[in-house]
């Protein structure tokens, strides 16, 4: 290993250990207190109510955009591609497919893991599993992807971002108070912001089907 | 992005097995909150607990710790062990379903030659 090198891993080691400890803080407690701008903010789970609230608001933007024929449904979304030759359900047969072939992969390495199988029988069926990992996750990007415009993916953004700005609160001397009086004001709160109050939200709620 | 192998290779350190022991023996906190768990919090528990088997399969010598050099190996050592733990079960179950409906037929047997 030149010194070059070493000092590369030595560099990714430490990266490794800073982000294991912002990990670590974020898992510790569900509340999340962080600086920026010289503000500091307060991030913690939603309350029922907060959950509640946001969920009224979801039914709302689905109405709202129900109503808008710019938005289009998964299904008619799924329609148009396959008028333009794209079969996004077979994407999904592929992904299933992929998936129980892995799988039946995976329970034969278990096997022979369990039974002290030699090295070189180890490596081969984790390699065609990793091909079959990278293969799905492929697939699944694409299929994010072609859907991402969809009537419920914006619904589902605008939810993550309503819950952010209903939870997000500031420090004002003593005293924690919302972060933003009105959903216009988080909409035009610094990018740098709003993103990383995002993240928190996500990782706090996970997908907010409530 | 949610790094998961960072959250894996936190939940396998010694300080969160050992942490998650204490807490089951001594009905301790595991997080600094006790309900109101967030998603990350319940998935990074998950993998305690993922870890936490494994970690016992080796101690007890069900498995070498070659399952613990890859994130491959300990899933599919983990799906492996899960489907012949059910079918283990299932068949237990079976057993007892039939000796259970054995003793039951005997008795009505008797029952009836009153």
């Amino acid at each position: 290993m030149t010194e070059e090198t070493k000092a590369e891993a030595a560099m990714s080691k430490m990266k490794e250990l800073l982000d294991m400890n912002d990990l670590e803080n974020i898992i510790q407690s569900n509340e999340q207190t962080f600086d920026l701008d010289e503000v500091t903010y307060r991030l913690k789970k939603p309350t029922y109510k907060q959950r509640q609230e946001a969920y009224k608001k979801r039914i709302e933007k689905y109405t709202e955009f129900l109503k808008d024929k710019s938005y289009l449904l998964e299904e008619d979304l799924k329609k148009l591609y396959l008028e333009r030759g794209l079969d996004t359900d077979e994407i999904l047969k592929m992904i299933k497919n992929k998936g129980d072939r892995r799988n039946s992969i995976m329970l034969q390495l278990g096997e022979a893991i369990a039974h002290n199988a030699p090295d070189n029988e180890l490596e081969t069926l984790k390699e065609e599993i990793k091909l079959l990992n990278d293969e799905i996750q492929q697939l699944s990007i694409k299929r994010t992807v072609l859907f991402d415009t969809s009537l419920e993916q914006q619904v589902m953004i605008h939810t993550i971002s309503y819950l952010t700005y209903l939870i997000t609160e500031k420090k004002e001397g003593e005293n924690w108070v919302r972060a933003w009086n009105t959903y216009d004001e988080f909409e035009n709160a610094p990018e740098k912001l709003i993103n990383h109050t995002t993240y928190y939200v996500t990782l706090m709620s996970g997908t907010p089907d409530f | 992005m949610l790094n998961y192998t960072l959250l894996r290779k936190l939940a396998k350190t010694p300080h969160y097995q050992d942490l998650y022991n204490l807490c089951k023996e001594l009905k301790m906190n595991f997080f600094e909150n006790n309900s109101q768990l967030t998603s990350i919090q319940i998935t990074f528990l998950k993998y305690v607990c993922f870890y936490y088997s494994i970690f016992m399969d080796v101690s007890i010598g069900d498995v070498s710790e070659r399952v613990l050099e890859d994130e491959i190996y300990e899933d599919s050592y983990a799906l492996y062990k899960n489907k012949k733990d059910k079918k283990t079960y299932k068949q237990g179950t079976q057993q007892n379903t039939e000796e259970n409906i054995g003793r039951t037929s005997k008795w009505l047997f008797k029952s009836q030659r009153k």
